[in-house]
């Protein structure tokens, strides 16, 4: 089953996501700000990251940066989670070069699509 | 005699009451006068008075209002920051008990489920709230920024309409859709956003009715926009209910909240919304039959930074060598610009396929290149539709992508198939493929007198030169920044920045830098000894204007672009 990796500060968040996730089956590694989002994207080698925007130490954005600009971690779809209604910082979050991105709080079921989508996209091409 | 005696006495008496009477009135006069005086004076103190009160009252009123409208800001951003945190906990609990209601239906314990479902959905209404009084609230703060994108609008309708059909039907409402096809450019979320907002509430306020939405281009005042229509056959409004209908916080009457749910921000949003997008919502309603609301819409213009077209400063023959660049990200656009800008192409840019297809018609460029990852529309669905048009099936396509697909791209008709990051010497072999004849060597006109810098341009783009020009060495300077010419031509006498100064700057600019960039002065001045020292070294040559040859002229530039500029053996600034 594909591994997905979760970068969230938010304690509550993450336990909530990760269990979620597991439930449907996937494999979930967590990090806890953006430093060490992109160090366990290179350790761990996801099939998809999760990454929140507002992270301490290193941003969602740079952290997205950082992960598209080296050869080994540029294919991993990311998916940035944003607040509702910032238009700015879904625009920021493509910039940075996210794949795909989704509000928060989740929308569960749409979140899994996207995930899928992105899985399934990867998967096909790769 | 006594009569005439007594006729006498008569008139004098008379004569002295009236001489009485006169010194009366004179001093009533007088009286009068003095009292005049003082009223008068009176006035003026009070008037004096007044006007000190009324500048006094004017700048508490001024004071008044100005902490109101800071209030009202304040007011709007720590809503906007509340909002915000109450929606963390918030996260946790829909999350929470939506995942708990899962796990309880699995396990079939399903009175606990349904009770979770509870919570899981109270906090999803109490989620809609606050978003609704962050939103008005960044409204109010002037902090909601529009983002404008092109996009198809029966797709956008058929989007909302999904989302709304179920809270329509919840009370066997029958909603018609009819949406005229076509393409417009607005903010998608706003739009969708008002939208919403008016067909949940005609579901809202409707049972076993109607509802009907229509979508059409029109114009209004001579101005092209779009008409949308939202009608239902619900429980209307009074006309008192209408006269504070897209004010915050009032909804009909406080019994609906009760009864209907929401804020009553909705309208007001929406409204809000509408002004943002320079159009505007209007409503009628007859009580006890129904409402309509209708949204008038601008086409709002194109903005600048969405499509560029660098390069060819001065508008002469753009498309010749017209590169187009899509690409979502800003910052790629802005690297394959320098590249290709280098490489003497003018670049066309868009930031999405759509711009990118419209930019590809228009211009018709020698070779586009295609960023295949893209939101929205990616660059296959791009790729597909140029192929598609006998107006663009012709031109090169490079596609741009992470991952290596050249089969299917090839398949699609892309002409090259390129992997991030890109390679300079890869494009520039594609670039060499597909613009063979571009003209690589820019040539720099610094000269304030038009007549002389269009003899210049006309004599070198005969020659096949690609020509910029500057009237004076500050708009030189500037230009530099986004070009890089191969050669200068230099008048000396400019306004603003005359030549000398612009070989300082430039001599500064440049210090460090590797590659030369021959200057030839050309002037009309007599060049003294201390002109020619502050131009020493930094001058290829210096021509005399009006006294030079056609054919020396050229001989010179094309020594110098052939790189023999770069000699340092070579004698500067020697004379014509």
């Amino acid at each position: 089953m594909a591994k997905i990796l979760l970068v969230e500060d938010n304690e509550l968040n993450r336990d909530m996501l990760s269990r979620r996730l597991q439930r449907k089956g996937f494999e979930v590694v967590m990090a806890i700000d953006g430093e060490k989002g992109v160090e366990a994207a290179r350790t761990e080698s996801p099939d998809l990251i999760l990454m929140d925007m507002s992270l301490p130490v290193l941003d969602g954005w740079s952290a997205t940066r950082a992960l598209k600009a080296e050869e080994r971690t540029r294919s991993i779809p990311i998916i940035a989670l944003t607040a509702h209604a910032m238009a700015s910082d879904r625009e920021k979050a493509l910039d940075a070069g996210c794949d795909d991105f989704d509000t928060k709080p989740v929308e569960w079921l749409r979140l899994l699509g996207k995930i899928e989508q992105h899985l399934n996209l990867s998967g096909s091409r790769a | 005699m006594e009569n005439l005696h007594a006729e006498l006495a008569d008139l004098r008496g008379e004569l002295e009451r009236e001489r009485n009477e006169r010194m009366k009135a004179k001093r009533l006069a007088e009286r009068k006068e003095e009292e005049n005086g003082r009223l008068t004076n009176e006035l003026r103190l009070l008037n004096d008075r007044l006007e000190a009160m009324v500048s006094e009252r004017t700048a508490e009123l001024e004071k008044a209002r100005d902490e109101a409208v800071e209030a009202n800001r304040t007011k709007s951003q720590f809503l906007a920051n509340m909002s915000h945190e109450l929606r963390t906990p918030l996260n946790a609990i829909i999350g929470y008990s939506e995942m708990l209601r899962e796990e309880a239906e699995e396990a079939d314990v399903l009175g606990i489920a349904e009770d979770l479902g509870k919570i899981h959905q109270a906090g999803k209404h109490l989620l809609t709230l606050i978003n609704d009084i962050l939103d008005l609230s960044k409204i109010e703060a002037g902090k909601m920024d529009l983002y404008l994108e092109t996009c198809d609008l029966p797709s956008l309708i058929q989007d909302v309409v999904t989302t709304v059909t179920p809270l329509i039907e919840q009370k066997g409402n029958r909603l018609t859709v009819e949406v005229q096809p076509g393409e417009l450019r607005t903010d998608v979320t706003k739009l969708r956003q008002i939208l919403f907002n008016l067909l949940s509430n005609a579901g809202k306020f409707t049972s076993e009715g109607s509802i009907s939405l229509t979508a059409a281009f029109g114009e209004e005042r001579g101005k092209p926009g779009v008409l949308l229509r939202v009608k239902d056959t619900g429980i209307g409004m009074t006309e008192e209910q209408m006269d504070h209908l897209f004010q915050a916080f009032r909804q009909a009457d406080s019994s609906t909240t009760k009864k209907y749910g929401g804020t009553g921000l909705g309208l007001a949003i929406s409204q809000k919304l509408c002004h943002m997008l320079e159009g505007r919502i209007e409503a009628a309603s007859v009580f006890g039959q129904g409402s309509t609301f209708s949204v008038y819409l601008p086409l709002l213009r194109e903005e600048e930074k969405e499509a560029v077209l660098p390069s060819a400063p001065f508008g002469a023959k753009a498309a010749a060598d017209t590169v187009l660049v899509i690409d979502d990200d800003p910052t790629a656009l802005h690297l394959m610009q320098r590249l290709l800008g280098k490489e003497g192409c003018s670049v066309a840019l868009a930031r999405s396929g759509q711009e990118g297809i419209r930019l590809a018609r228009e211009l018709q460029p020698k070779l586009i290149s295609l960023d295949v990852l893209m939101p929205g529309m990616d660059g296959w669905s791009v790729l597909a539709e140029l192929k598609n048009d006998p107006q663009t099936a012709s031109i090169p396509v490079i596609m741009i992508s992470m991952t290596d697909e050249k089969s299917l791209g090839y398949a699609l008709g892309a002409s090259e198939f390129l992997t991030k990051p890109v390679y300079k010497e890869r494009l520039i072999a594609a670039l060499d493929k597909y613009v063979p004849k571009r003209q690589l060597d820019p040539i720099l006109i610094i000269e304030d007198d038009t007549t002389t810098s269009q003899m210049m341009t006309y004599m070198l783009e005969r020659e096949g030169y690609r020509v910029h020009r500057a009237e004076d060495g500050l708009k030189a300077l500037d230009l530099l920044e986004k070009l890089e010419p191969k050669l200068i031509l230099l008048d000396l006498m400019m306004p603003n920045m005359d030549g000398f100064e612009f070989v300082e700057k430039l001599r500064e600019r440049r210090a460090g830098t590797s590659g030369s960039l021959p200057i030839i002065v050309l002037t009309a001045k007599d060049i003294t000894e201390e002109d020619r020292r502050r131009l020493n070294g930094f001058a290829e040559k210096i021509v005399q204007k009006g006294s030079f040859r056609r054919e020396l002229l050229l001989e010179e530039i094309r020594f110098l672009l052939n790189g023999a500029g770069q000699d340092a053996s070579r004698p500067a600034a020697k004379d014509d």
